[in-house]
C-alpha cells in the first residue's frame, strides 16, 4: 500500500506504549496493531481524531504518502 | 434464528423421506429394466404417458433416475448450506461454493431432464406443451437464483473483511 502509517514513530518520541494508546483513544490493541503494520484498509476519521489528540499530534505526523 | 431452525428440521425430515423414495424409485427402475414382459402395466410419469415399455422408454426411465439422483444430491448441498447457516459461517467461501454448486446443479439437472423427455415426445407423437410454469422453468429460475445469491454473498463477504479491517 502507498500510504504509510508512522505509529511507531510517534508512539517511540512520546514514549507511550500500544497497550497505553489503544486505552486511551478507546480501540482494541489488535485494531492498532492493525493500523502498525498496515494492514488496515480504512481509517475512521473519529479514531484519526483521537490517534492526533493522544499523541498531540496532526495527521501528517501518522499518514505519509509514498510513490511505490 | 427460529425460522432458520424450522426450515432445517423441514428439511432434514425431507432428506429422509427423500433418500427413502428415491431408494424405491431405483428398485422400481431395476425392475423395469430387467422385467422381461410389463406391457400390461400403463405408467404415466411427471405427466408423460408410457403406453408400452420398449428399449427407449427404459432409457428415458433410467435418466429420469439419474436427474432425480442429481437433484437429491443437490439438496444435500442445499442441507449443508444451510448446517453453515446454523453455525453462523455465512460470508464464507465455503458458503458461496455451496451456492454456486447448487445453482449449477439445477441449470444442469432441468436441462438433461427435459430434452430427453422432449424428444420422446416427438418421437412418439405425443408432444405435451405447457406454457405455464412447468418443471423445465422453476428449476432454470431456481438455479440462476442460486447462482446470483452466491454472487451477493461475494460481493458481501468483501464488504466484511473492509469493515473488519478498518478501523
Amino acid at each position: 500500500m502507498s500510504i504509510i502509517v508512522n505509529l511507531d514513530v510517534m508512539l517511540a518520541k512520546r514514549k507511550m506504549r500500544s497497550m497505553e494508546l489503544a486505552e486511551k483513544i478507546g480501540i482494541s490493541v489488535v485494531n492498532l496493531s492493525l493500523l502498525k503494520t498496515g494492514k488496515a484498509k480504512a481509517i475512521r476519521f473519529s479514531t484519526l481524531e483521537a490517534i492526533c489528540k493522544a499523541l498531540e499530534c496532526t495527521p501528517a505526523d501518522i499518514l505519509e504518502y509514498r510513490e511505490i | 434464528m427460529k425460522k432458520l431452525h424450522l426450515l432445517k428440521t423441514i428439511v432434514d425430515f425431507s432428506w429422509i423421506s427423500f433418500r427413502l423414495g428415491y431408494s424405491i424409485l431405483i428398485i422400481f427402475c431395476l425392475f423395469i429394466l430387467f422385467s422381461k414382459d410389463i406391457s400390461d402395466f400403463n405408467f404415466t410419469i411427471n405427466g408423460i404417458y408410457f403406453k408400452k415399455i420398449g428399449i427407449y422408454e427404459k432409457i428415458l426411465f433410467v435418466l429420469m433416475t439419474l436427474v432425480y439422483g442429481f437433484l437429491l444430491y443437490t439438496f444435500y448441498q442445499f442441507k449443508k448450506l444451510l448446517l453453515n447457516f446454523t453455525r453462523r459461517k455465512i460470508f464464507i467461501d465455503d458458503t458461496i461454493l455451496l451456492m454456486k454448486k447448487i445453482g449449477n446443479y439445477l441449470i444442469i439437472s432441468s436441462f438433461i431432464y427435459t430434452i430427453p423427455v422432449f424428444v420422446y415426445q416427438i418421437f412418439s407423437k405425443n408432444i405435451i406443451l405447457n406454457f405455464g410454469l412447468s418443471n423445465f422453468i422453476i428449476l432454470i429460475g431456481l438455479g440462476l437464483f442460486f447462482l446470483v445469491l452466491s454472487e451477493i454473498f461475494k460481493i458481501s463477504k468483501l464488504q466484511k473483511e473492509e469493515n473488519e479491517l478498518t478501523v
